[in-house]
């Protein structure tokens, strides 16, 4: 970490940051600020501190974004990419033989693609996510908000509406024993089976 | 049929299903035929008019069962367990789509009570689903205004 602390991560240095990945256009460059990020959000969240953390995090997501638009540029352009952008007034550069590959990039296919669809995540919703206060920003979560919203099944659809009939019968607002008082024996026998198991299973995930 | 006959004609059944409403078992055409009988309608006058009078008798005794027992009027409310259940059932059709045949629910066997369950939740289940898509939806509606 060379001697870097999380405290040491001032907005300033935020800034600078974001800066350099808008203007890298090699993907190791934009890598190497990812990892750096990387890092640094690892040893803060050792640290707790949730703040620098939460920043290394934007910082790392920007890159890796950056990252994934210049790989899909590369791959649509295979014969410069790579190459960067030729210098003003200077010779077109002939196309390359020697492109780094992902493996000399240090880029395994998953973290390619991921950070790929991350790049075709609109700059609105890529933005609203990194500033959403709730939510830790994650790669996967980014990507997840361009999928289109798979069809609610049956079985979530049904569960989703018994759960409101709880609260629409009142049944929060009594206690379990009153509500079960009434009931018959074999009532009861079922009762004290499923009651444990389906308690058990609402609160398995949660 | 015009309405003064429909509606007399209704009546009729009614009157004969109240009679029999200790009767283990009823079924349209059984009422059809005590309807016939209690008009005094017989099958030796004339085979053909008496068969065509049977058949309109039945059907209308087959709305008739299905209004009256099925979305029962008159039914009961049991001691023990909340909402109406019914005086009568159908049984458990051997074949499908059979004419239903409905009995007296002290008298249902456990299938048929199961057949029955199961048919009232199927009917549940779809409208449930529904008002449960429709409020989804709506919500969903309202979120994304």
């Amino acid at each position: 970490m060379d001697g870097e602390q999380p405290e040491a991560f001032p907005l300033v240095r935020y800034d600078e940051m974001c800066r350099a990945i808008d203007a890298a256009y090699q993907v190791d460059e934009v890598k190497d600020i990812r990892n750096k990020a990387r890092a640094f959000e690892v040893y803060a969240r050792q640290a707790k501190n949730t703040e620098a953390e939460r920043r290394a995090c934007e910082i790392r997501l920007r890159a890796e974004r950056k990252a994934g638009s210049l790989l899909a540029e590369r791959d649509k352009a295979p014969g410069t990419a790579g190459m960067g952008r030729p210098p003003l007034g200077g010779r077109t550069a002939e196309p390359p033989n020697d492109v780094p590959t992902l493996r000399d990039l240090g880029i395994s296919k998953q973290q390619s693609s991921d950070w790929q669809r991350m790049a075709a995540v609109p700059e609105q919703e890529f933005e609203a996510a990194l500033a959403d206060p709730d939510d830790k920003p994650t790669t996967a979560g980014i990507i997840g908000r361009t999928r289109k919203a798979e069809p609610v099944e049956d079985d979530a659809l049904w569960l989703w509406g018994r759960l409101l009939d709880f609260e629409r019968r009142g049944l929060l607002t009594r206690s379990f024993d009153e509500v079960c008082r009434t009931m018959v024996p074999h009532m009861r026998e079922t009762v004290r089976e499923l009651a444990p198991q389906i308690s058990k299973w609402l609160a398995r995930d949660q | 049929m015009k309405d003064k006959d429909a509606s007399r004609a209704w009546q009729i059944v009614g009157e004969v299903y109240d009679r029999c409403r200790h009767q283990p078992e009823v079924s349209p055409a059984w009422l059809a035929t005590q309807v016939l009988v209690e008009i005094g309608a017989t099958r030796a006058e004339n085979e053909i008019e008496y068969l065509l009078a049977h058949l309109q008798a039945r059907q209308i005794a087959r709305d008739f069962c299905r209004k009256r027992i099925e979305d029962d009027e008159t039914a009961e409310r049991d001691d023990l367990f909340p909402g109406t259940l019914q005086h009568r059932y159908p049984r458990k059709p051997a074949i499908k789509g059979e004419e239903p045949v409905y009995m007296l629910r002290d008298l249902m066997t456990d299938e048929d009570v199961a057949y029955n369950v199961a048919r009232l939740r199927d009917e549940a289940d779809s409208k449930l689903m529904h008002a449960d898509a429709l409020e989804a939806w709506g919500k969903d509606r309202k979120r994304a205004a």
